[in-house]
């Protein structure tokens, strides 16, 4: 299924930046990932290549219960083949559009610099890519 | 079930090979123009007549009352009404009855007509037309 998306902008993209973050910390909770900080987790999301994201993001919608004002917020910004955002057609949406339509705006939200910890932070984690780049 | 009653059914649009919702929807009327005719020779002399029917050429008309449609499917449909789309009308009841109407054009401009402080000025009325309608009643 092939999504359009809107710019992640306005108040609704705080709230679905929210929903994306509760995605990550959900899994983060899962045994594989429990011995790592959030922070830690955090970055090493960011270094993944877009293919893990999606695994890691799908595991999220799977297994993490959102707030419903988290999920609406998502999905305000993905809109159908006929520009209609998914938000204004909810009681219809299938669960595998419901699920395509987080999957994608968390990706987005995976590219941007979005990021929960400072510059100094990011330091700290010698998997983050911003390290690579930081004078020695 | 008996009777289609309004408050236990849901109704939506496909427009585009997607299905909107409807969330508020105030009332529907169906006209069926198609009525099976008796007549006989103006005589009078005949009291079997002849059967006939009438406005076989006339679609139904639908008539759907809604109110608060969201801006974004109110404009698609402002579209499809100019550029003289399909759509399907789908309505279900909680028994799984049903009422659908498919290849209906939109009939008049969506727009909101009224303006003044009661619930009514909220409405948008759809009129629908087509010849394919039909009630399935579980």
């Amino acid at each position: 299924m092939s999504l359009k998306l809107l710019p992640l902008q306005g108040w609704k993209s705080l709230v679905a930046l929210n929903g994306f973050h509760s995605m990550l910390l959900g899994v983060k909770m899962l045994p594989l990932y429990q011995e790592v900080g959030y922070e830690e987790f955090f970055m090493l999301f960011k270094d993944m290549s877009p293919e893990q994201q999606e695994k890691i993001l799908r595991q999220g919608v799977a297994f993490v219960q959102m707030k419903q004002d988290e999920v609406e917020a998502i999905l305000s910004f993905v809109v159908d083949a006929n520009g209609i955002p998914f938000s204004d057609n909810l009681r219809l949406l299938k669960p595998g559009a419901i699920v395509e339509g987080l999957i994608a705006v968390a990706m987005e939200f995976g590219r941007i610099e979005v990021g929960i910890l400072s510059e100094d932070e990011k330091k700290k984690f010698p998997t983050s890519a911003s390290t690579s780049d930081a004078p020695t | 079930m008996n009777t289609f009653k309004l408050n236990q059914m849901d109704h939506s649009l496909t427009v585009r090979g997607v299905e909107y919702d409807l969330p508020h929807v105030d009332s529907i009327v169906v006209e069926d123009p198609k009525q099976v005719m008796l007549t006989r020779g103006a005589n009078g002399k005949n009291n079997v007549g002849v059967v006939f029917v009438e406005g076989v050429k006339d679609p139904y008309v639908i008539t759907i009352t809604t109110m608060d449609l969201p801006l974004t499917l109110f404009n698609l449909l402002l579209d499809v009404w100019k550029k003289e789309e399909r759509i399907d009308y789908n309505g279900i009841a909680a028994d799984g009855s049903t009422k659908n109407a498919k290849q209906a054009i939109l009939s008049t401009k969506p727009q909101q007509l009224t303006l003044d402080n009661t619930a009514e000025a909220m409405n948008v009325v759809l009129v629908l037309r087509t010849f394919i309608y039909d009630e399935v009643k579980k």
